[in-house]
């Protein structure tokens, strides 16, 4: 591992305790994720998605919006790239990944520039994209929608999204699906990942929909604590929030294997388009 | 005291929206035998002191029981001494029912055949109760938010609505698409799907019948969780007050069956319930 992506440098504390980076928008509210997500969370999170799994989510990706190599493609709340690093290896040639936190799109260009990929990667508020009618695609892979406290937050993305594709343009969207946390709740998660672990402590608010969880990360160094939330929601939900954006369901999927989506699916997987 | 408008209100017959609902051919002698025949006095009469418990409400107070079905709540509070009692239902089979027992007791609770998205005449209640499952009969979404609308509409500010329904979180946790129910001599044999892009069970009820002759009616119910419920009544003016996952006052959760719902239209006006939540 000899890459100079922060990630791969020794952890400074800085880039744990806080967010360094936060823009205006940012701002408005003191939300969790503004210091949820840092380099901590990446490497215990997102990095510990094996290529594997992020191969066979891209080959899905890839069916669900059926994608060509000059497909304008965003890739919304894109993280550290891993999507939209994988279809640029590919030879997809037109990806832009989207995201508002500087660390995650400054990692995200540092390691497409180790590979030599062309994919942008622009700052970028989920619920006030500027790109207009720009996208032929666009995915929202993992929560995203479920990460504001404010239900009409989670509009806006919709909204944003829809704006931002072309008449016509696909929207999938992968998030976890409310009727298998009923089915399946645990008030506590663990994960390893080599010799760091995380602890995951939950309670579900019905009256929100929401999920709070409190992680706390024994790392390589120091353990800390942090909270999240996420807002859940059934695929009923979803539907008629997809029409307020003005996009049309079209599909709901249960796994990468394109099985139809059930109450037992972890995830849901849903295509919608605009209208137009 | 604030008393029903009467003057506006219809108390005939409502015209039942032509083409057929399920529920216009669900409800009949043979439903009322197996559902509300299945009840005991004590267990009515434990529902009755829950909502009288949690409505806060008092003997003169106007009170409307929202698709009463046969009656049972309704005649018990007229029972206790609660002197303005209606009940609400679409079913003149079922009002009929109640209304000959109302008079063989003597009692006074007055019965009104309506569509429950329309109540006409009716302003100004201090509480309003639908007792088990009788929101979301609509295939349309937008027909269930009338029902919604009508009971803000009707209810004094501060007035108090009580809702029993089935919880969908447990529907979801618990959902076999077989199953019976009943005893010698009646049975249900019930087929179930549950539609989850639009979160409506599906049902396909086979009444087994003394004399053999079996039949199926099929219904279906929108399917709502706490979240979603207090979303929609919000939209009409509607707040969350509280919510039980029985009448024993159990916490909800979501191994709940039971959904119990108070909402008060604006801020609670009721002392008794401001008693109670502080």
């Amino acid at each position: 591992m000899k890459s100079p992506t922060a990630l791969n440098k020794k952890p400074r504390a800085e880039s744990i305790s806080g967010y360094p980076g936060r823009n205006e928008v940012m701002d408005r509210g003191k939300s969790w994720w503004i210091s949820f997500f840092d380099l901590t969370y990446a490497r215990l999170d997102l990095d510990s998605i094996g290529s594997e799994q992020t191969r066979r989510e891209v080959g899905f990706l890839i069916e669900a919006l059926e994608l060509s190599k000059d497909t304008r493609i965003a890739d919304i709340g894109s993280g550290l790239g891993r999507h939209a690093l994988e279809l640029a290896r590919r030879g997809f040639e037109r990806i832009t990944g989207l995201d508002n936190n500087r660390i995650f799109t400054e990692e995200s260009r540092a390691r497409a520039a180790l590979e030599n990929l062309n994919p942008r990667f622009v700052n970028a508020d989920a619920r006030d994209i500027s790109f207009r009618e720009e996208f032929d695609a666009a995915y929202i892979w993992m929560n995203l929608l479920g990460y504001f406290d404010d239900p009409e937050d989670n509009m806006r993305i919709l909204a944003s999204a829809a704006r931002s594709l072309k008449s016509g343009g696909r929207l999938l969207m992968d998030l976890m699906n409310r009727d298998w946390v009923i089915g399946n709740f645990s008030p506590k998660g663990c994960k390893q990942i080599e010799r760091e672990y995380v602890l995951e402590e939950r309670r579900l608010d019905l009256q929100t929909s929401t999920v709070h969880s409190i992680w706390t990360m024994f790392t390589r160094t120091g353990t800390f604590k942090r909270e999240m939330k996420l807002r859940l929601y059934s695929l009923h939900e979803l539907i008629r929030m997809l029409q307020q954006a003005g996009l049309r369901f079209r599909e709901a999927w249960g796994s990468l294997g394109m099985e139809p989506a059930t109450y037992d699916s972890y995830h849901l997987k849903i295509l919608a388009r605009k209208e137009g | 005291m604030n008393k029903f408008d009467k003057s506006r209100g219809s108390r005939t017959h409502a015209k039942q929206a032509s083409g057929t609902q399920w529920w216009e051919q669900f409800f009949d002698t043979e439903w009322k035998r197996f559902s509300f025949d299945a009840h005991t006095p004590e267990h009515t009469a434990k529902q009755v002191d829950f909502i009288i418990r949690k409505l806060g409400i008092n003997k003169e107070d106007n009170i409307l029981d929202l698709a009463c079905g046969i009656g049972r709540h309704a005649l018990e509070l007229s029972r206790r001494g609660f002197e303005h009692v209606t009940g609400q239902d679409f079913c003149q089979e079922y009002l009929d029912i109640a209304a000959q027992q109302a008079n063989k007791e003597g009692l006074n609770t007055e019965f009104l055949n309506s569509d429950m998205r329309r109540i006409p005449g009716y302003a100004n209640l201090d509480a309003i109760y639908c007792w088990h499952t009788s929101f979301g009969y609509f295939e349309d979404e937008v027909e269930n938010e009338k029902v919604a609308d009508t009971i803000g509409a009707a209810l004094k500010q501060g007035g108090l609505f009580l809702l029993d329904t089935i919880n969908r979180d447990w529907v979801v946790k618990n959902f076999q698409s077989q199953g019976w129910h009943g005893e010698v001599p009646n049975y249900i044999l019930e087929r179930n799907h549950f539609d989850l892009a639009t979160s409506t069970h599906h049902g396909e009820w086979t009444f087994i019948a003394e004399d053999g002759k079996n039949h199926t009616k099929k219904m279906q119910l929108r399917q709502y969780s706490l979240h979603e419920l207090i979303e929609l009544f919000a939209r009409y003016g509607m707040r969350f007050v509280q919510a039980w996952g029985s009448i024993d006052g159990e916490e909800l959760t979501i191994d709940s069956r039971r959904l119990i719902i108070l909402f008060s239209k604006g801020e609670v006006s009721s002392t008794s319930i401001a008693r109670e939540l502080r």
